[in-house]
């Protein structure tokens, strides 16, 4: 019982199904989508569907049970499948075949023979030195001297353990990875400074502590001509005990301090910011620039009123970042100023009797921070390292074995040729036949 | 812009380059022959320079990057990638009749990309997070295998095609060679995805702060290496015919389509720069 099951845990065959079962695991996870709430599918699939989907978690499929279940015995499958195999290719690659005589030949998948009026000794020295140009001769305990035997690419029957060993290592990555790895978002406004992480994932309503802390020092962000998004910059400060450390963090280039890792992410209007409006006096066409913290009264350029950010909303109905502001003239009634800093011509346009229009020049940013600690990654990076070494190894060196045998005769010498190679068999038979072509000519043996 | 025109006109090159093929498969002239493999490696010759030109053309404008960051781009690269490959192989093997069978592809790709109203071929400065060193290393990957990838699907088809040893069939490569040119095609082709998908995962890790999100592109590439990987293990199976093979080689490049194609159209995810329009 115990061997079947063994048995059956080596086999490519379950490898080949496992494969299968994951492609189409995995179809399903890319066309169902994932991680959304349960009336999204009860809408689409029905109140059936929608428990269907529940029971089988398909809605989070790739952590779904099954799933890791699946990955469990496919680790399984390989670790077994591998060093089941292992032991024939260890044999195959330590142990070379003894020649005993010339039925040695007959067996190998590739053979000749052929006789040449040349004396033996002379025949022995030229196919030596040909075939020492071939590459390094090996030496089998046992064999006569006038055997020869040249191995190449050996190391490629490895290959295929280095690689299957190579996504172990991944997979044991991943597994760290999804244990001990953890990450979340760390909001810091302009000029403020934190420590504090709010988790996601798993971990998410928690919240933990760095030893250290970060402050933004300014937040930009840079435009092409048409518009779009050039790049997102961070100025940080980073504070640890004593020591500081003044560093810019951008999409593409985060920030590696003590095994954490620090992304560009996000980033919006800070909870109480300061804006710069410039002001612009519509009779005079004069402007000026004014700092205008949050709810604190500023007196205006003239000295005729005060105006006070009242409220700031980091998206306003899909606009974009809007300011309330309260506008108080001398004597007058308190007027709301509405304004948006994606559009500078807003209030010159909709505010009808003033003196002045505002026009937002810049405001007090928060940057949002993406924080990561993953112990795994490492691990998977070498696993990488390996599976492309051993795929390399397995794809790219062909192993093949050659034999040569001369024996004296009465016409001169009699000589057999041999070959096995264990895959790429079409490409060794070309090269086989070529080096028996060789070996004819280099001891003037016509066919 | 005239990278935009010299590489239209490749794309007529290739068809022309095709027709060649096409009429060598018919015809048998050695001389045709000459004409079609010189006529391809020409075409190709400008298709380089017509990638080249656009990289420079793009430092011009003042928003230069490699020329692989959309769809326009990333088909053009998957043509040059499919009819390098054919040319590598036709100079190793000798064979010249398969041309009528992959330049074709060629010739598609490049006309989708030239053609198609869907497809934006103005050069567009990159977003951040596209900028990167790691995009020229993960696209040339990516698309070399995609390509190795479509000159298998175009040998199986042969393969599949090919009923007999004798008659119209006789010069193609054997069976057996072209059982083997398949195999040798998809290790090399699975190689480069293994290498195209690890470096996407590092550009992962430092773009979006994680090697592996799930994302339905990365899903693709992971379930075409998937197909492919048993593609690899069939041979150590009994029983599993060659023919069997050839069949799961252009199931695996409808999946190398999917993920290329596919996701970009129909699912939503993080890989959306190459999205038409």
């Amino acid at each position: 019982m115990v061997k079947k099951i063994i048995g059956f845990l080596k086999s490519v065959r379950l490898a080949i199904f496992l494969l299968i079962l994951l492609a189409i695991a995995c179809i399903i996870g890319t066309l169902l989508p994932q991680n959304q709430p349960s009336q999204v599918y009860v809408a689409q699939f029905g109140q059936v569907g929608a428990r269907f989907i529940k029971s089988f978690c398909l809605y989070d499929l790739y952590h779904a049970p099954w799933f890791q279940v699946l990955l469990i015995i496919f680790t399984i499958n390989l670790l077994i499948c591998s060093l089941d195999r292992f032991p024939k290719t260890w044999r195959i690659l330590k142990h070379a075949k003894e020649v005993k005589d010339k039925s040695f030949f007959h067996h190998l998948p590739l053979s000749d023979q052929f006789e040449c009026n040349i004396a033996f000794e002379q025949a022995k020295g030229k196919i030596s030195a040909f075939l020492k140009g071939k590459g390094q001769l090996s030496k089998v305990p046992g064999n006569p001297e006038h055997v020869f035997f040249l191995k190449k690419g050996q190391i490629s029957l490895l290959g295929p353990y280095i690689l299957h060993a190579g996504i172990l290592v991944i997979l044991l990555g991943g597994l760290i990875t999804s244990m001990k790895g953890f990450s979340g978002m760390m909001i810091i406004p302009e000029g403020g400074r934190t420590n504090t992480i709010f988790l996601q994932g798993r971990r998410h309503h928690q919240v933990y502590n760095l030893p250290f802390s970060l402050e933004c020092e300014k937040f930009v962000v840079e435009y092409y001509e048409n518009g779009r998004p050039k790049e997102y910059r961070s100025y940080i400060k980073l504070i640890d005990g004593k020591k500081t450390l003044k560093t810019t963090i951008k999409v593409n280039s985060p920030l590696d301090y003590k095994g954490f890792r620090f992304y560009q992410a996000s980033f919006g209007v800070a909870q109480e910011p300061t804006i710069l409006l410039e002001v612009k006096d519509k009779k005079t066409g004069k402007s000026f620039e004014l700092k205008v913290p949050f709810r604190k009264p500023v007196p205006l350029p003239n000295k005729d009123g005060v105006i006070e950010l009242a409220q700031a909303v980091g998206d306003f109905r899909n606009l974009g970042p809007a300011f309330l502001l309260l506008l108080k003239k001398n004597g007058g009634k308190e007027r709301q100023v509405l304004l948006f800093s994606n559009f500078p011509e807003f209030d010159a346009m909709h505010r009808k009797g003033s003196n002045y229009f505002f026009v937002v020049k810049d405001f007090t940013h928060y940057t949002g921070l993406e924080v990561k600690k993953d112990p795994g990654v490492w691990i998977v990076w070498a696993g990488c390292l390996i599976l492309v070494g051993g795929l390399m190894i397995t794809f790219f060196i062909v192993p093949r074995s050659f034999w040569v045998m001369i024996e004296p005769s009465r016409k001169g010498s009699k000589i057999w040729v041999g070959g096995m190679a264990h895959k790429r068999k079409q490409a060794f038979r070309d090269m086989f036949e070529e080096w028996t072509k060789e070996i004819k000519e280099v001891v003037g043996c016509g066919t | 812009m005239w990278n935009i025109k010299i590489l239209s006109w490749v794309t007529f090159l290739y068809l022309g380059c095709f027709l060649l093929y096409l009429s060598l498969l018919v015809f048998r002239k050695k001389a045709l022959q000459k004409i079609a493999t010189w006529a391809t490696w020409l075409t190709l010759a400008l298709h380089t320079a017509g990638i080249i030109l656009r990289w420079i053309e793009s430092h011009k404008m003042g928003i230069g990057h490699a020329p692989f960051s959309n769809l326009y781009e990333s088909l053009i690269f998957f043509g040059w990638c499919i009819t390098f490959l054919y040319l590598i192989i036709e100079r190793k093997y000798k064979n010249y009749l398969l041309g009528a069978f992959v330049l074709p592809f060629s010739f598609l790709t490049m006309a989708y990309a030239s053609f198609s109203p869907d497809v934006n071929s103005r050069i567009e400065p990159l977003l951040p997070a596209l900028k990167s060193n790691w995009l020229i290393v993960h696209v040339i990957t990516c698309f070399l295998a995609y390509g190795a990838f479509a000159v298998s699907c175009g040998l199986s088809i042969v393969y599949l095609l090919k009923k007999s040893e004798s008659g119209f069939w006789e010069i193609f490569p054997s069976k057996r060679q072209l059982d083997e040119l398949i195999y040798q095609t998809i290790a090399f082709g699975f190689t480069l995805l293994t290498i195209g998908i690890i470096t996407g995962a590092v550009w992962a890790d430092k773009a979006w702060g994680s090697y592996w999100s799930w994302d339905p592109k990365e899903t693709w590439s992971l379930i075409t290496w998937f197909i492919y990987a048993l593609f690899l293990h069939c041979r150590f199976v009994k029983g599993w015919k060659e023919k069997k093979m050839a069949v799961i080689s252009i199931i695996g490049f409808a999946s190398v389509l999917f993920t290329y194609f596919g996701v970009n159209f129909l699912l939503a995810g993080l890989h959306s720069y190459a999205t038409p329009g």
